[in-house]
């Protein structure tokens, strides 16, 4: 008999995050929910096996059953091909940015996305990342290099600013 | 073009996005009864085959395909649209529409079969009705069933090189498609639904390819 008496507790503790990784994923809290409970309720049926670290394998539901949903899925919210560009730091411009990158981040393939969303969004080193999506670290790295590309970001811009 | 962000900004845009997450406190206990439905079905479904016992797993209205609604149809109040049109092209690469078919019910599965002419392969499903869900099987071996929720928007994906594989491109696949009422208790860790009723409701889908 499977012992799932931590099971409650983690949803309780960890499930709000989880929740906002799926949003994330799939860009509707409805979907999201769906997304979360399928990955939990997988979850729960092994928890004898990852209760002492749910996490990872619970990413991994979530980011494998996304893909075989949708795979490379458009939704109609294709980013522009021209996105605006600023010269100066103004508040309003930062905005609009935000919304170019969330607007782009949909044109992402799940696996891009995915890259994204757990280093950017839960912080988790490429390491850890490659260990969830079953990959090579040199892989997700890739990934990551083409994510990045779409979305208008540039690695060294953080490391610059930490500089100047 | 110029590089316009930092990946700092990008980790600010994730969390302003999910700032408000709608709360659920009965997460924990309908994840658990999801493990739980999935589970018996397990087990029923390995009791069956160690029985030696041919038979379907989930007996459904309608999976005839003979056309014939069940007798508890709901009608709807509100107006459809009675056809759904598709695009004449799809994708990046705007491949032009190789197959379609459109209906004018949900909750009846449908056969589509068609030839796959590269590994870059769109298929769009539109859906009259909100929020439908849209459940695709292939009876090529070795693929997934893919489910998700369907309309107002396009359900659109494409295939690539790695998602098709070396027995994609060239070959004939058929696909199983049902397009189920919002309402439908669907099970998406199983691949599994509950009662489906035969409504009105239009949509069709389209498979947009070109030969290399």
């Amino acid at each position: 008999m499977t012992d799932r008496s931590g099971f409650t507790d983690y949803v309780e503790e960890h499930s709000d995050r989880l929740l906002r990784t799926a949003y994330l994923l799939t860009r509707d809290w409805g979907r999201a929910e769906d997304l979360l409970q399928t990955a939990l309720a997988k979850a729960w049926i092994v928890w004898g096996r990852v209760s002492d670290d749910p996490a990872p394998y619970v990413y991994r539901i979530m980011t494998n059953t996304h893909a075989s949903w949708w795979r490379r899925r458009w939704r109609g919210e294709v980013p522009t091909a021209a996105l605006p560009e600023h010269a100066g730091p103004d508040p309003a411009a930062a905005f609009d940015d935000r919304d170019s990158m969330w607007t782009a981040l949909a044109a992402l393939s799940p696996r891009q996305r995915a890259v994204i969303v757990l280093h950017y969004f839960e912080a988790l080193p490429l390491t850890r990342v490659a260990e969830i999506l079953g990959c090579s670290h040199s892989s997700v790295k890739t990934q990551q290099r083409r994510a990045l590309a779409r979305l208008r970001i540039d690695p060294a811009l953080r490391a610059l600013k930490e500089v100047g | 073009m110029t590089m316009a962000h930092g990946p700092d900004e990008l980790t600010i845009m994730l969390r302003e996005r999910t700032a408000s997450p709608p709360a659920n406190p009965r997460r924990g206990e309908q994840a658990a009864a999801r493990g739980r439905r999935a589970l018996r079905r397990r087990r029923a479904c390995g009791a069956a085959l160690s029985a030696g016992a041919v038979a379907a797993v989930v007996a459904l209205p309608g999976l005839t395909g003979d056309g014939g609604a069940p007798a508890d149809v709901t009608p709807m109040s509100v107006r459809l649209p009675p056809a759904v049109p598709l695009p004449g092209t799809a994708g990046d690469l705007r491949l032009p529409l190789a197959a379609s078919a459109r209906y004018t019910h949900m909750g009846e599965p449908v056969r589509l079969t068609f030839t796959a002419l590269s590994v870059d392969t769109v298929y769009n499903v539109r859906c009259s009705v909100p929020d439908s869900w849209l459940v695709v099987e292939s009876e090529s071996p070795g693929r997934e069933t893919s489910i998700g929720r369907c309309g107002p928007q396009d359900h659109l994906a494409q295939y690539d090189r790695q998602s098709a594989g070396p027995a994609w491109a060239g070959r004939a696949h058929t696909w199983r498609l049902r397009v189920l009422p919002p309402g439908t208790r669907v099970d998406t860790a199983t691949f599994t639904f509950g009662k489906v009723t035969v409504q009105p409701g239009a949509w069709a889908v389209g498979i947009y390819d070109r030969r290399r």
